[in-house]
């Protein structure tokens, strides 16, 4: 690994160096900070364990509706290994289907709250203006509301459903990549290759859509991705509350909230579904900073 | 200065008047028709026409978000479905349990995440300041509702430490009457000497005041610890320390003085969101408060209660937010003249 970075990167400082040697670079210094390779490394794993869940499971069966009523509420031991629910099913199984949901629903979270923000930050840099102002003072009101408070209010009067707690979560979010895209358009928009398509006669929204965004979105993407844990806990968090995900879904938020009436007598119900969104949103919190301060150039160096 | 002030404060009218907007949004946007979820599901169709002329749904909507504001100016809140008492009522009988759990988990964090911070600054990339990060990256990771159940099972079913939920015992208050102070059993115990009814109220304050330090703890860390490590590698710094004076008054007089600006307004903002927190522990622990109040309402549909604890809890984030500027610009008189960047 080192020997292939050290061969492709003859010239030092990261400017010298092309793309591939740059990445590689980045890898090098990710994997070097041991805290943000241990989440890196973990959330593969977990994307891993999401994706093959039906064929890892014990009983894939158990995952949504099922009942066996001979073994209710058993502890873990052989066969159940984080024990079983008050009807019996594998919790273990329905642990590993939850990665399932939480991960797709935090991607689609995401995905969705980019779609909003992109697009207004982008019409706010170029347009500049009384859009600007518009946009943006309406994107500081709805960042003056703590996030998880919003989320839950919107959750709360769309009616309760995992799809709507992802689109409460995303009508939430969407501000912080506002900002960020507002704020590079507005350093790109002065650019010569803008002024040049401008005096090509490239019609307004072409320029934003073709030539700013996608020089806009790096800074986006990696704040995306740094935003996946706090998604994944809100969305744990609105299941809880029961406005999220709604049984049988094996959602993790969902298990504790259905798992806190047997909890005092039967450990396990509540304990491994929490341990699993802890460990994923730590992993992805770990390899957040760890991006983070290999981004920072201020910071690269004290890594 | 004044000017300063003057300008934020109307920023903050200005933010607050955009909020009522959201909430009003909020609710008319909604699928589901008002008229019938007011009314309940068992509502006849002429029940459900009434109750549009009563609510003036039958209004166009500035209309409506007219009358909804004037009602906010006059702190009418609505009624709530499920207590059937006004919000604003509900709201003033629950807010005082949730913010004494609020203070006491805020007191908590910034005791402890202060002197964490530091230290892990100090000693930036040594093992301390490896465990320090990893407890902040865990406080932020945790399901704060979960670490409550695992301190109950810990220190409730295993231990038999502390009492598993509630404020005070039922019996206490009866051994020992107290006269109503603060509504704080626990400073109301302490004012009057009272105490096993201040210790029994502390006994029910510890675990569900560590769960909601749990969060602002691990951010008040991570923030001060790299505000810290930046001021720390200043000129006037090493000056400093070239002039000798010890590390402790470098550290703590000198360097934390500029390194603590980023984190006050942490911790205000973590004040409000650890409101918004209680909604995810208070039902874990039963305590009496908004939180409980709100869980219960988004469960139960009980939207005039929802828009009234979301409008509450939202303008006192913001009017924190506000406070913690002013401080600042009155603390700091780069902020207040726009010389730093």
């Amino acid at each position: 690994m080192s020997s292939t970075a050290k061969a492709a990167s003859p010239a030092p400082g990261p400017r010298a160096l092309p793309a591939a040697a740059r990445r590689a670079e980045g890898l090098r210094l990710l994997l070097r900070n041991p805290l943000a390779a241990v989440g890196g490394v973990t959330v593969l794993l977990l994307a891993l364990l999401a994706l093959f869940a039906p064929v890892l499971a014990p009983a894939p069966g158990d995952a949504f509706s099922a009942v066996h009523p001979a073994q209710q509420l058993l502890p873990p031991g052989p066969g159940h290994p984080f024990g079983t629910d008050e009807l019996g099913r594998d919790l273990f199984t329905r642990v590993l289907y939850g990665a399932r949901i939480s991960l797709a629903a935090g991607a689609v979270a995401i995905a969705a709250a980019l779609a909003i923000g992109v697009p207004l930050g982008a019409v706010a840099g170029y347009a500049g203006g009384f859009w600007d102002e518009l946009i943006m003072r309406f994107t500081d009101v709805v960042l003056s509301f703590p996030s998880l408070l919003l989320a839950t209010a919107i959750a709360a009067m769309l009616g309760h459903s995992l799809t709507n707690a992802v689109a409460a979560i995303a009508l939430s979010w969407w501000p912080w990549y506002t900002r960020i895209v507002r704020a590079q358009v507005v350093s790109l928009r002065e650019r010569p290759f803008v002024e040049a398509a401008r005096a090509l006669g490239v019609p307004g929204w072409r320029i934003v859509f073709e030539h700013l965004v996608p020089n806009a979105l790096a800074p986006v993407i990696v704040q995306a991705s740094l935003d996946f844990g706090s998604v994944i806990l809100t969305l744990a968090a609105l299941s809880f509350l029961g406005i999220g995900a709604q049984p049988p879904q094996p959602e993790w938020g969902l298990l504790i909230n259905t798992g806190r009436n047997f909890f005092l007598t039967n450990w396990w119900y509540v304990t491994f579904p929490g341990l699993a969104i802890f460990l994923t949103v730590a992993a992805f919190n770990l390899l957040g900073d760890g991006l983070r301060e290999i981004l920072d150039p201020r910071t690269r160096g004290r890594v | 200065m004044a000017a300063y002030i003057a300008r934020r404060l109307l920023l903050g009218l200005v933010v607050i008047w955009g909020l009522t907007v959201v909430t009003f949004a909020i609710a008319r946007v909604a699928p589901g028709d008002p008229a019938a979820r007011w009314v309940g599901p068992h509502a006849t169709a002429e029940q459900i026409a009434q109750a549009r002329v009563e609510l003036g749904l039958d209004k166009p909507l500035y209309v409506q978000y007219a009358r909804y504001l004037g009602q906010l100016l006059h702190g009418d809140l609505g009624v709530s479905i499920r207590t059937h008492q006004p919000v604003a009522a509900d709201i003033r009988t629950f807010l005082p349990a949730s913010l004494e759990l609020t203070v006491a988990g805020m007191a908590l964090a910034v005791i402890l995440g202060i002197p964490l911070g530091v230290a892990a600054a100090a000693r930036s990339g040594r093992w301390l300041d490896h465990l320090t990060r990893l407890t902040s990256i865990g406080g932020v990771s945790m399901p704060t509702f979960w670490l409550a159940m695992i301190l109950q099972l810990v220190f409730f079913k295993q231990l038999h430490l502390l009492p598993l939920s509630g404020r005070i015992d039922t019996m206490t208050p009866l051994l020992h009457p107290v006269q109503p102070i603060t509504g704080s059993f626990l400073l109301d115990g302490l004012l009057e000497g009272n105490w096993p009814v201040f210790k029994d109220a502390l006994a029910h304050l510890i675990l569900p005041a560590v769960t909601l330090a749990a969060y602002p703890l691990g951010l008040i860390v991570r923030m001060l610890r790299s505000s810290m490590i930046e001021t720390l590698g200043e000129d006037y710094v090493r000056a400093a320390r070239a002039a000798g004076f010890k590390e402790r008054v470098v550290v703590y007089r000198y360097a934390l003085k500029n390194a603590i600006a980023p984190t006050l307004t942490v911790m205000a903002l973590t004040f409000a969101y650890s409101l918004t927190g209680t909604f995810l522990i208070e039902s874990v622990f039963d305590w009496p408060g908004l939180g409980n109040y709100a869980a219960e309402a988004v469960i139960t549909n009980d939207y005039p209660a929802i828009m009234g604890v979301t409008i509450v809890v939202a303008v006192m984030y913001v009017a924190l937010n506000l406070l913690v500027d002013v401080v600042q610009a009155l603390l700091d008189p780069r902020i207040r003249t726009g010389v730093a960047s």
